[in-house]
């Protein structure tokens, strides 16, 4: 059996059912008290948000999986970067917006895929601020990749139903960008969520948490404790 | 009636601000100089003025204010010039290419009793100022960060020559945004990081930036600016906004209200139409009414040497890798 953990942005439970994933596949909205239920040979499939807090009491069986390898727009916005044109040398914005602090957790996970597109990270410097009273923050990381691209990632927190996210490449001879503004799907008369994420895609494309991948993301989380004077959501 | 000279036409602006003031009541154009024999003799000829090329015989017609749209490297020379010779000045942005120049610029013209105001058009952008309005009004509650872009195109010609401009798109788009930012918050920079980067241009310059700001109190910010919108592109580019308070969130492209346009057949078959109002004019109908009035400029020389302090700030950060710390203290003690 397999178990896939969400949160906020829950995937298309559809595309699961069509690719023949509903037989032996559950879909679980975190946060999860307990998967005791579940077997030592169950395989559980987390998203990278919660590769830091929580992984350790989860079974064996793990495996990670990245949102933005798993939302359609991101994917194509990444496969025009990489094929039509040099992934070198340009500007990438990349913004998220959510109403709770968890959506600055996707940032290890958005650094790890971007990394793999943009080079490795070089630097990141951040800044951060969040008023707990009326639940609204913002954080900025500016990071700086081996192939010359400069990028600004922010995660804001403030009252908004629907998950926001922008992605923006300017590159040479290439601007390409994405909002969930413009996704296929609005509901006009609320903002109430939507599906983003591909299921069967995290289902199929979800990586084993080895050891490579536990130093990928631990050396990506150091950084980020690192990476300024503030606490960030992601600081131990 | 106002009457005011323009010094240069190297700026583009040059030309929207002097349309400005032909639709401007109460206000006219009596002189023009350019050392740019050529362009300077067009101009005036299109505006139905007289041409200088010579600084001080310009500066003895009958105005009594100037507009500056010179390289930045020439706005000093031209504001000592134009303050000994008592005239009101607007000085294209940024006010200068140093600290120290912008500095002598200011003492010069508080000591000859001249307005020196500094030409950010955006401020007069109508979504801008409502903006404005709502933060003043409380409606966002406490600032607690902000977003802002600022790209455009390649201007190419002078801006490129890093001589004349003192710097390339960090320079020319920084000041615009962090003027916004200063305006809303009241507050000045206080911790500036940057990356800067060659991406798009042939020219050797720095054609992008990314800024992480903190200003005083705490209020963080980050800023994309850059010449990264080719030729080609549905529109010159943008600048934008986006205010995060505990209240609400509100985020303003000062060139929205856009048409998105379709044409068959055309080089550049799609294209995106600015609807909104003319922020150059505005920016001129507010000169001329502070020259009339001999009200204090609703941006001052002041604004702008701190705005373009923290673009400077911005390449030391690039070079070094490291945050730099502005010192207001010493605006405060001097």
């Amino acid at each position: 059996m397999k178990v896939v953990i969400y949160e906020g942005q829950k995937p298309d439970l559809e595309t699961a059912k069509v690719n023949g994933h509903e037989e032996n596949t559950v879909f679980i909205q975190s946060p999860v008290n307990s998967l005791d239920e579940w077997g030592e040979t169950d395989e559980i499939i987390l998203p990278s948000s919660l590769y830091q807090s929580d992984f350790k009491k989860y079974s064996k069986n793990l495996s990670i999986y990245f949102e933005l390898e798993h939302q359609p727009a991101a994917v194509k916005l990444i496969e025009e970067v990489s094929t039509l044109h040099s992934p070198g040398k340009g500007v990438l914005r990349f913004r998220r917006a959510a109403n709770n602090q968890a959506v600055a957790l996707k940032a290890p996970g958005d650094l790890y895929v971007l990394a793999k597109l943009f080079g490795s990270i070089e630097t990141i410097f951040s800044k951060h601020v969040y008023d707990e009273t009326s639940n609204v923050g913002h954080t900025i990381l500016s990071v700086t990749f081996t192939n010359k691209v400069i990028g600004h990632l922010e995660y804001s927190v403030f009252s908004v139903e629907k998950e926001i996210f922008e992605i923006e490449w300017s590159g040479q001879g290439m601007i390409v960008d994405y909002s969930t503004s413009r996704q296929a799907l609005q509901v006009i008369t609320s903002d109430e969520n939507e599906p983003l994420l591909d299921g069967a895609s995290i289902i199929e494309g979800s990586v084993p948490l080895d050891d490579q991948l536990k130093e990928e993301l631990d050396s990506i989380l150091e950084m980020l404790s690192a990476s300024g004077k503030e606490d960030g959501p992601w600081s131990k | 009636m106002v009457k005011i000279g323009i010094m240069s036409f190297a700026h583009m602006h040059a030309f929207s601000y002097a349309a400005a003031i032909k639709r401007l009541e109460g206000a006219e154009i009596t002189a023009v100089f350019d050392d740019d024999e050529r362009r300077g003799r067009k101009a005036a000829e299109e505006l139905g003025t007289r041409h200088f090329t010579n600084i001080d015989e310009f500066l003895e017609a009958d105005m009594e204010a100037v507009i500056i749209c010179s390289e930045n490297s020439r706005h000093k020379e031209m504001v000592l010039k134009a303050a000994a010779a008592k005239k009101h000045i607007l000085c294209e942005k940024p006010i200068s290419t140093n600290v120290a120049d912008a500095e002598d610029m200011i003492s010069a013209c508080e000591a000859e009793g001249v307005i020196l105001q500094i030409a950010f058009p955006v401020r007069f952008g109508q979504a801008i100022r409502r903006l404005k309005e709502m933060i003043d009004a409380g409606e966002l509650g406490e600032i607690l960060a902000m977003r802002t872009t600022n790209r455009g195109q390649d201007p190419g010609g002078w801006f490129v020559d890093k001589s004349l401009s003192g710097g390339g798109a960090v320079l020319d788009h920084t000041v615009h945004m962090v003027d916004i930012m200063r305006w809303y918050l009241g507050k000045e920079v206080r911790e500036v990081h940057a990356s800067i980067g060659h991406y798009f241009l042939k020219d050797d310059i720095d054609d992008a930036g990314l800024l992480t700001l903190e200003f005083e109190g705490g209020v963080i910010a980050s800023h994309d600016t850059s010449w990264s919108r080719f030729s080609g592109f549905p529109s010159w580019g943008d600048a934008t906004i986006e205010v995060i308070g505990t209240k609400k969130t509100v985020s303003v492209d000062a060139f929205g209200d856009q048409l998105h346009k379709y044409i068959t057949g055309a080089a550049n078959p799609v294209s995106f139409v600015y609807a909104g109002k003319d922020i150059d004019y505005h920016l001129i109908e507010d000169f001329v009414t502070t020259v009339r009035t001999g009200s204090k400029p609703s941006i001052t020389g002041y604004d702008g040497l701190k705005a373009m302090e923290t673009a400077l700030a911005a390449y030391q950060s690039a070079e070094t890798g490291k945050p730099v710390i502005l010192d207001h203290q010493r605006d405060q003690d001097a």
